[in-house]
């Protein structure tokens, strides 16, 4: 489990496991992690042992929202297989483009293979849409050349891709 | 009804209304309604899912485009409180409103479904007031159920809301029947076709070499995302293919995945950056879809009536066979999109009645059947299954007596070059009749479907089950049947079955009402 905070300490149903980041076997059930650390909005995370569809029980009927849910904030989701981004809004004034830079960074894991495939050719919908997210209404201060750079230099590795493109904000 | 859904009723009742003036939308971007295909793993989805799409500027990228879509929140009932409650009316629903690239890929990858989508031409007047109409829905729940109050209902409300050229929704509303609606009214522009996240790796992979397809399908797929060597050779086109055909695979993946699989993967997002751009393949737009003809999206509702005859016993009458489903759909008669070898059907009865003697009979009745076999399983799951219950006539006890069945199956599918595709199920039957008893026999169960030139469909099966628990005896039936669709609601059948009760061969016409 990632988080946009290091050292936040991570509890599944009640019990603590580690702290951020986590990477640790975890029992093979349905279960709620709670992830907090003081001067943050505490992260609670539905965990689901797949993300294959539930035949029956699908909690929003008409489709899933995939295994990982935060019903306090929305950032939290999964981005590979058994790998979590969780990100946590910080409370007060630090709250200020919380949610700008934890959609820009989530788009940007989620999508990494067609950001990729747009930055190649030097356009595209999926790099438009990060470059509208990471510039925001104001004047654009990230083009396509730095999100190439980011790309390159974190290996493209999604988590340290994300941590680029949030960096930039 | 929880304790939950009862403060969520009260909140219904008591939540104001967040009224939204009616302003004029300047310069909004395109609108469109979207239609995902069925899901089989939901029987909520079983009709398909309906939301609208929104760009609220000419140059908002794809991506962020609104989806307003409605959904009933159901909080993990049971399966049984489920579909009762989804059935007869208890769950709440509301409008929600979240980016199109979460919604787009909640369907296309993690559901594996195929998106229509059909331009709405709407006047700047008629967009402001289909915006106030959704901002009016804000903080308000609604009475939700499977067949009428649901997210077709509630699309086509808005859209009434907004113009005339749609009428309010009355009776069954199923989401095929409110994007029929607007296909015929002046609302609809263009249409575009979005292929699930299988459907678009074959298509990727019609421009791969025999060798690298080859790999794809015969290798374990994290050994390859791992062999730098082979990604290196890959074309570019190849390339697109393996990145969508290892994003599927992952999504059958638990546990994390191995490190030099993870370097693969970032290995082959760099190769695109690193090559020429003159050797990639074109980018891929994010919306809305590939251009199509409008889709020729059929009712739900079937009407078979046939004409039966048993060949070899020239004195036997001849049989009239009238049958009637009212929802769902069959092998022979898939929505656009829909694999033809997955089913689900809900309360199907067949009745017939001898031509020389008429006297009506109950030959069949389906109480609810499911049988997961299609096409995507080839990639994603290895198992396919049904699960059935209903009743027909002939079987363990008796060669003319109704049989109560409970059945369910595993087994696999495989799908073979072109649309063919074959199963082979181990299954397992809770039998009875009256004045029998009852008995556990397991079978076997194995078929094939196919579709040609679009409206050509054919089927066969053939099952044997043997009982168990009581004196040995077994049971055999097969059937194998060619249609052919006459336009989006009729199509002629041919249809020639062995059972317990001999062997028949009929023709008739399938009517969607």
């Amino acid at each position: 489990m990632n988080c946009n905070v290091d050292g936040a300490e991570v509890y599944l149903d009640g019990l603590r496991i580690g702290t951020t980041p986590f990477s640790g076997p975890v029992a093979k059930s349905k279960g709620t992690l709670m992830v907090q650390k003081a001067g943050y909005r505490t992260s609670n995370v539905a965990l689901s042992t797949t993300i294959e569809p539930i035949f029956w029980g699908n909690i929003i009927t008409g489709g899933t929202l995939g295994s990982i849910t935060d019903f306090v904030s929305g950032a939290a989701y999964q981005y590979a297989p058994a790998s979590y981004q969780v990100d946590l809004q910080p409370v007060g004034p630090a709250a200020a483009g919380f949610e700008r830079k934890a959609a820009a960074r989530k788009f940007a894991m989620l999508y990494l293979d067609r950001i990729a495939s747009d930055l190649a050719a030097g356009h595209g919908d999926h790099l438009g849409a990060l470059l509208a997210i990471v510039n925001g209404d104001g004047p654009a201060k990230v083009d396509a050349s730095g999100l190439r750079s980011a790309l390159h230099d974190s290996d493209a590795d999604p988590v340290r891709f994300g941590n680029a493109v949030v960096a930039m904000i | 009804m929880t304790r939950l859904s009862r403060v969520i009723v009260l909140a219904a009742w008591l939540a104001p209304a967040v009224a939204v003036g009616v302003e004029t939308v300047e310069a909004p971007g395109p609108a469109y309604l979207a239609y995902a295909g069925p899901y089989a793993s939901s029987p909520s989805s079983a009709f398909g899912h309906l939301f609208l799409v929104l760009a609220s500027r000419p140059d908002q990228p794809a991506p962020l485009w609104d989806v307003v879509t409605f959904n009933a929140v159901t909080f993990e009932a049971d399966p049984i409180r489920y579909l009762t409650v989804g059935v007869l009316g208890g769950f709440l629903g509301r409008y929600s409103r979240l980016p199109f690239h979460e919604k787009a890929r909640e369907y296309e990858l993690l559901d594996d479904r195929d998106l229509w989508l059909v331009e709405l031409r709407l006047t700047p007047q008629q967009r402001a007031r289909l915006e106030a109409s959704i901002g009016n829905t804000r903080g308000r729940w609604y009475p939700y159920d499977f067949f009428r109050r649901n997210c077709a209902w509630y699309l086509q409300e808005v859209l009434v809301a907004a113009t005339d050229a749609v009428p309010p929704p009355s009776g069954f509303v199923g989401p095929t029947d409110v994007m029929r609606l607007v296909q015929g009214s002046v609302l609809a522009g263009s249409s575009f076709h979005r292929p699930s996240a299988s459907g678009r790796v074959r298509a990727l992979a019609t421009g791969a070499r025999e060798a690298v397809r080859h790999r794809l399908e015969r290798e374990d797929w994290r050994a390859l995302a791992a062999d730098s060597a082979w990604l290196e050779g890959l074309t570019g086109p190849e390339r697109r293919l393996a990145q969508a055909y290892f994003a599927l695979r992952t999504l059958e993946t638990a546990e994390a995945l191995p490190g030099d699989t993870r370097t693969g993967l970032a290995r082959l997002r760099l190769l695109d950056l690193d090559s020429p751009v003159e050797g990639l393949p074109p980018v891929e737009p994010a919306g809305p879809g590939i251009p199509v003809p409008p889709e020729g999206f059929h009712r739900y509702g079937r009407l078979q009536l046939a004409y039966q005859a048993a060949p070899g016993l020239p004195a036997t009458p001849g049989r009239i066979r009238l049958g009637y489903r009212p929802a769902m759909h069959d092998q022979a008669d898939p929505p656009v999109g829909e694999p033809g070898a997955s089913s689900l059907e809900l309360l199907a009865l067949v009745v017939s009645s001898s031509i020389r003697s008429p006297a009506i009979r109950l030959d069949e009745a389906t109480l609810f059947s499911q049988r997961a076999l299609g096409p995507s399983d080839w990639l994603r799951s290895p198992l396919a299954w049904l699960l059935e219950a209903g009743a027909q006539r002939g079987g363990l006890f008796d060669p003319t007596a109704l049989h109560g069945e409970v059945r369910g199956g595993l087994g696999r599918a495989v799908r073979l070059p072109g649309e063919h595709h074959i199963h082979a199920l181990a299954t397992l039957t809770v039998t009875g009749a009256v004045n029998h008893g009852l008995a556990t026999a397991p079978g076997i169960e194995v078929g094939l479907a196919g579709l040609a030139h679009e409206r050509w469909r054919y089927g066969a099966r053939w099952e044997r089950q043997h009982d168990v628990t009581r004196l040995s005896r077994w049971s055999e039936r097969g059937s194998a049947f060619v249609r052919v669709d006459l336009g989006p609601a009729l199509g002629v059948r041919l249809r020639a079955e062995r059972g317990p009760d001999g062997d028949a061969i009929g023709v008739g016409f399938d009517w969607y009402l």
